[in-house]
């Protein structure tokens, strides 16, 4: 699969019209130079070479350099990959939380206030762009009512001693509780703006299948021993309701990387969703073609661990 | 008497009106004893047996009396109502394959039911217990670890039982509990119920539409026809003197291997809209003795030697 | 006798359409379309001034004289809006129309040959399908460059793998059903078998992937455009105006973030009715016909 996604990236980007050789010297300069750089980057093999050194690269970790700030590209990834990963974790939780919880009782209530405006709330929620919902956001808690600042991830006059990268981990780790604070509000916006969009979807599926659920034999069963509501209703028609759910979650966690991007850059938000952005911008190809497959990957890694997690939840899967 | 049911109402709520399922029957159980209640599909006779748990839909209109040593039902709160489910009512579901939980270990369905009722108990007692009624229902203990699916449908109809059983309740309900079993296993679990109820001095409600299974079990019968029990006698009375028409076409469709009586007979006709159900006498329509007062009142229940039965053949009409 | 029949079949199909409430859904999205679609196609006779002209000051807010305010070149939001409906619709019909018309025959080919080549193509298309669609639609688009072809390419490969899945399972399952088989042993051809048999089995299914896809597309259209990789300025684009958004943000004015919003979300809203309602009616009425 990552094999298939290399090629095809590869091969596209190197289909670029602009040569990055040219934008990172300057038309100006001399053929000579213009020569040697390219024969530095190693853009004058022929290109299947040129693949299977990439390869070969990327296995060792080496995504390149970047043609733009000549630092290699996986020591960017790796400093603006924490951004994103605390970006995501939170809008994640928030997002299962909403979907979960909601979804549930509009479940066990259906067709009350609480089922039709969730039903109403996810087929809003979808059609609305994720950065104009954070533009909004921003306009309201950031400037009108200046509760929340409007981007980055801390304040500048706040020091935090930086060990994750997790900005939230790491002032809880060193006990630096006004830096805890800071982040918190920083990351508030950005994270309630994507949070929501996603849980847009998980509500909808969590309703639907619970309801599935509420009228299996099974539930009635349970009420007619006598057990209480909330454990009928999360015990047992949630717990099944969820194992169909947890085989979209891949799908899930793909359009969150996507509403990740237009967050971060929204938000100003230091991630790599901000960089693709912003390398594309400046055709450092390396930096774009790393960026990409370092998306890839971690999709990949992604779906494993949901796998993983989706047979500890269901036994049927493990016997 | 340990239970009883009087002029018993339920009537479901639909967009189009009221189906009125369950209308004005009158039933009691002693201690001890078997009731078994028969009736072909959509007479009402699983709503009766929800009904009295009061598990059906909350629109769901019921009037009448329900009584459980005395207790009055009808008209008590949910929070009361949950407490004489399972405990002193327990139930039986048809279908073993979907009426237990999928991905909740057995030991687990036994510990919550015992919690619920029993908020004291402690795992390990409930372990105990659990193993001993497993015993009984003749499943090994130590499979109380597994899940249901683990289980063939005649052994999870076992376990249901069980769990029924666990809390020893007052009266038991058995809702149609070998209708989805192959016949030999139909035959096993019968003879098992039989055993219990003997030991555990059960009174059972036994619902049903093959008259076969009743036959061994029930100490009298009840039958039951769009929503009104015409007939209610003791077990022999029933099958060699049956004296409502229903009743003996009933009877006489059983097929028999009589190889003189090949031929396959059955009862003309369907069953009643229950949405608008006729005037007079429900089964008048499809009766071959027919009177005209029979499609203009309803017959009242009179009783004829030790069976009572509601047909206008053996009450006269008053002038 | 003959005309009789399609009149009263579009009678009882009107009557179908409001007796339930998906039936609502649908004519409100259709209606929400339907405006959207004469926006685009008579802008320039519905909008008050010249969305790329500099009309009055910078950042107004809206007033008699320019109802939804102005940009910070002083061009008018609202003729913006409305021209920007043009972009908006025509980059999605198009990257629908390249999904479509790439997708459904390389998912008919495939499934019904089968072999190599199925695998292959589901292969490629598996892997397309499973990575984030918005940074796919990045990557080709800064490959691409800006114009209205190379977005609406960008966008449709996106969505090419869906077309293909669906058709392909769909042509899959069919041309395993008998009656196939009997066309088959009658001697039919391939291609006949294909166009008669099974295509029109899978019509429905691409119809309301079809409008599902369009909301889909109109968003991705505005995610790029958002992010700068999108239609060229001055064209007017809802997304572009959003990408200003940052000094529009910082100078409270919410009126050149509401407006090209708004535009956006009901559109949006518009196709994913229509496409609900249309999947309540269709599927349906296929299950009567079967």
């Amino acid at each position: 699969m990552i094999l298939i996604l290399l090629i095809m990236i590869f091969f596209i980007l190197r289909i670029i019209p602009g040569d990055p050789v040219l934008a990172i010297l300057g038309g100006k300069a001399p053929v000579e130079v213009i020569e040697a750089k390219r024969h530095e980057l190693g853009l004058d093999k022929p290109i299947i070479i040129q693949f299977f050194d990439y390869l070969g690269d990327v296995a060792k970790g080496d995504f390149g350099v970047s043609t733009l700030t000549s630092r290699p590209v996986w020591s960017e990834i790796k400093d603006r990959f924490p951004a994103t990963l605390e970006l995501t974790i939170f809008s994640f939780i928030l997002a299962l939380i909403i979907g979960i919880f909601w979804g549930a009782e509009a479940a066990w209530r259906k067709d009350k206030a609480i089922d039709i405006s969730a039903r109403v709330y996810s087929i809003f929620i979808y059609a609305v762009p994720v950065f104009w919902l954070g533009l909004m956001l921003q306009l309201l808690f950031g400037i009108y009512l200046r509760w929340l600042p409007v981007g980055g991830r801390l304040s500048p006059r706040v020091s935090l001693d930086i060990k994750t990268g997790l900005f939230l981990l790491d002032s809880l780790i060193s006990w630096n509780w006004e830096a805890f604070w800071d982040v918190l509000k920083h990351l508030l916006l950005p994270g309630v703006t994507l949070g929501l969009v996603i849980s847009s979807i998980f509500l909808r599926m969590v309703r639907n299948n619970t309801v599935l659920m509420l009228s299996k034999d099974f539930v009635k069963a349970a009420k007619a021993r006598g057990l209480k509501p909330k454990v009928v209703l999360y015990g047992h028609a949630l717990r099944n309701a969820f194992v169909p759910i947890f085989t979209i979650m891949g799908m899930q966690f793909a359009l969150l990387l996507a509403g990740a991007i237009l967050t971060e850059t929204t938000f100003s938000w230091p991630g790599i969703g901000s960089y693709l952005v912003l390398k594309i911008k400046y055709r450092d190809f390396p930096a774009i073609q790393g960026t990409i497959i370092f998306f890839a990957i971690f999709v990949v890694i992604i779906s494993i661990v949901i796998d993983i997690v989706n047979a500890l939840v269901d036994p049927r899967v493990r016997y | 008497m340990i239970f009883e049911a009087k002029d018993l109402k339920i009537y479901y709520k639909t967009k189009k009106g009221f189906v009125k399922a369950v209308d004005n029957i009158s039933l009691s159980v002693e201690k001890g004893q078997t009731v078994g209640l028969v009736g072909e599909s959509g007479c009402g006779k699983s709503t009766f047996g929800q009904g009295i748990l009061r598990i059906l839909p909350p629109s769901t209109f019921y009037s009448g009396s329900l009584k459980i040593e005395n207790q009055e039902l009808l008209g008590i709160p949910e929070s009361s109502m949950r407490k004489i489910r399972g405990k002193k009512i327990g139930m039986i579901f048809q279908d073993p394959m979907t009426s237990l939980n999928p991905v909740m270990r057995i030991e687990k369905l036994f510990y919550e039911t015992l919690r619920t009722h029993e908020p004291e108990i402690t795992e390990e007692e409930a372990r105990k217990r659990t193993a001993k009624v497993l015993e009984k229902v003749g499943i090994e203990p130590e499979r109380m670890r597994e899940y249901s699916f683990q289980f063939s449908g005649g052994m999870r109809q076992r376990v249901m039982i069980a769990l029924t059983l666990v809390l020893n309740p007052l009266l038991v309900i058995a809702d149609e509990p070998t209708t989805s079993l192959d016949v030999i296993v139909q035959a096993q679990i019968m003879n098992l119920l039989n055993e219990l109820r003997k030991e555990y001095d059960m009174s059972m409600i036994l619902i049903t539409h093959d008259l076969g299974v009743v036959a061994e079990m029930a100490d009298k019968i009840c039958v039951m026809y769009a929503g009104h029990i015409v007939e209610e006698a003791l077990s022999e009375d029933l099958y060699y003197r049956p004296k409502h028409p229903y009743t003996e076409l009933l009877l006489k469709s059983i097929p028999n291997t009589n190889i003189n009586d090949l031929e396959l007979k059955y009862i003309p006709g369907s069953p009643p809209d229950l949405l608008n159900p006729p005037i007079g006498c429900r089964f008048a329509p499809r009766c071959p003795y027919k009177k005209e007062i029979c499609e203009k009142k309803v017959p009242p229940t009179v009783k004829v030697d030790k069976t009572k039965v509601k047909c206008w053949l053996y009450s006269e009409v008053e002038q | 006798m003959r005309k009789k029949f399609i009149s009263e079949r579009l009678g009882e199909f009107i009557s179908d359409l409001f007796g339930t409430g998906t039936g609502w859904l649908t004519f409100i999205g259709a209606m929400i379309l339907i405006f959207y679609i004469v926006l685009a196609i008579f802008s320039p006779q519905i909008a008050p001034y010249n969305p790329t002209e500099r009309v009055g000051r910078s950042l107004t807010a809206p007033n008699d004289q320019f109802i939804f305010g102005t940009d910070n070149l002083g061009r008018d939001v609202l003729s913006r809006v409305i021209y920007g409906a043009r972009i908006a619709l025509m980059i999605a019909f198009i990257a629908v129309a390249i999904a479509a018309g790439v997708g459904v025959p390389l998912g008919l080919i495939s499934g019904f040959l089968g072999g190599p080549l199925d695998r292959v193509l589901t292969l490629i298309m598996d892997a397309i399908y499973s990575f984030p669609g918005l940074i796919l639609a990045i990557a080709i688009a800064a490959v691409l460059g800006p114009g209205v072809i190379n977005i609406a390419i960008s966008i449709a490969v996106v969505y090419t793998p869906t077309y293909f899945k669906v058709i392909r399972n769909q042509v899959s399952s069919v041309k395993s059903e008998l009656y196939v088989e009997a066309a088959k042993a009658l001697g039919a051809k391939n291609r006949e078998i294909l166009m008669k048999y099974i295509f029109p089995n899978v019509l429905p299914s691409i119809v309301v992937v079809l409008s599902m896809n369009l909301a889909d597309a109109i968003m991705t259209e505005a995610g790029l455009s958002f992010l700068g990789l999108g239609i060229a300025p001055p064209t007017p684009d809802w997304g572009f105006d959003l990408s200003n958004g940052q000094r529009f943000v910082l100078s409270k004015a919410w009126w050149g973030l509401l407006f090209p919003g708004i535009a956006i979300i009901t559109v949006v809203l518009g196709f994913s009715m229509f496409s609900e309602g249309l999947n309540e009616l269709i599927n349906p009425t296929i299950r009567e016909r079967r």
